[in-house]
């Protein structure tokens, strides 16, 4: 084997090495994530004064975000919504939120998830706002 | 050693700053300063890591595929460097990901490897750090501009949003014209004191 032959063979060797490293990373680590993401995520909630809590996520990761099912507390009976956790942008602001969806698919209402979320969600345009609670109204319905 | 690798870390041709991908990333990162501040780790954690995989595997590496290898080493690392932050705070994370997908770009734009490849493994790491370090200092003094003048905030790392003002003292700061104007400016003085450095140097 010449020596580029061997080179190039590292370096697609290397490259897949990477691809696959990442992958399974990716693959293994979902429901770490999406349970530190759910913890953090139901403290900021509790925080706002909401009954509802994030219980498990719910399918495959949306367009937006990853969805979870919600419980009310202290009860632990089904809510009967959905909520969408998810990164709005506005401009070159990115702020962590979630949207709460009730029963009837139409999005209740957008819980910032950070201090500065909240600053950004304050300021934010309404048509920015009504965008992005049309998206999430039109993901709901799609959603099996 | 050619010209390249002797230039100046912040007022050299191959300095951070007169690479184009950088400006994205300023952009992006420099609104707030809890993500200036992610976004100098990121920077130093992708370029030590890829350096350090770039120097053990240099004598292995083939001159041809070489810049592959690195792009996807460096992507790999930033994807790291994304997990370990996920682990700390997801919100950051998720705030974050834009930047930190841009900074394993901004890392291959600067050419940091063909510039230091003659170096030992430790040297060029610290070079990598070294100009995180430049790059970060640019993106934090940025964002002490742009966040308490456009957004009239400040956000501390671990402390939260200090608000001072219910409004927006000069709202074009914190939009993307807003930092294309400061960086108008920046590289104005930039350009004016890099030339008189030069001619000092001469």
């Amino acid at each position: 084997m010449t020596e580029s032959r061997r080179g190039v063979l590292f370096c697609c060797a290397w490259i897949g090495s990477c691809l696959l490293a990442g992958c399974l990373l990716w693959f293994f680590t979902q429901s770490a994530r999406t349970n530190f993401l759910l913890r953090s995520a139901n403290r900021v909630i509790a925080r706002s004064g909401d009954s509802r809590r994030l219980l498990a996520a719910d399918g495959r990761a949306g367009e937006l975000g990853t969805w979870f099912t919600l419980v009310e507390v202290p009860e632990n009976r089904a809510a009967g919504g959905r909520a969408l956790v998810f990164t709005l942008m506005d401009g070159t602001r990115a702020a962590s939120c979630a949207a709460i969806v009730g029963a009837d698919k139409k999005v209740e209402k957008i819980i910032p998830l950070s201090a500065y979320a909240e600053m950004v969600l304050e300021k934010l345009p309404e048509p920015v706002y009504r965008l992005y609670v049309e998206r999430i109204t039109a993901m709901t319905g799609r959603k099996r | 050693m050619n010209g390249q690798i002797q230039s100046h870390l912040f007022w050299g041709a191959s300095a951070p700053l007169s690479s184009l991908t950088g400006a994205g990333l300023l952009i992006m990162a420099s609104g707030r300063i809890d993500s200036a501040l992610i976004c100098a780790l990121s920077l130093a954690w992708i370029g030590a890591l890829t350096m350090f995989a770039a120097g053990a595997g240099r004598k292995v590496f083939p001159a041809r595929g070489e810049r592959a290898a690195l792009a996807f080493t460096a992507s790999f690392t930033g994807l790291l460097f994304f997990f370990a932050l996920w682990l700390v705070s997801p919100f950051a994370a998720m705030e974050s990901a834009f930047f930190i997908a841009l900074c394993p770009v901004f890392f291959l734009g600067s050419n940091l490897y063909g510039r230091v490849r003659a170096y030992d493994t430790a040297e060029m790491v610290v070079q990598a750090v070294s100009e995180a370090f430049v790059m970060g200092v640019l993106v934090l003094a940025a964002a002490l501009i742009r966040e308490p003048l456009g957004s009239g905030s400040l956000s501390i790392p671990g402390w939260g949003v200090f608000r001072f003002t219910g409004t927006d003292p000069l709202a074009v700061l914190s939009a993307s014209s807003g930092v294309l104007l400061l960086l108008g400016y920046a590289l104005a003085l930039y350009r004016r004191f890099r030339n008189r450095y030069i001619r000092e140097e001469d």
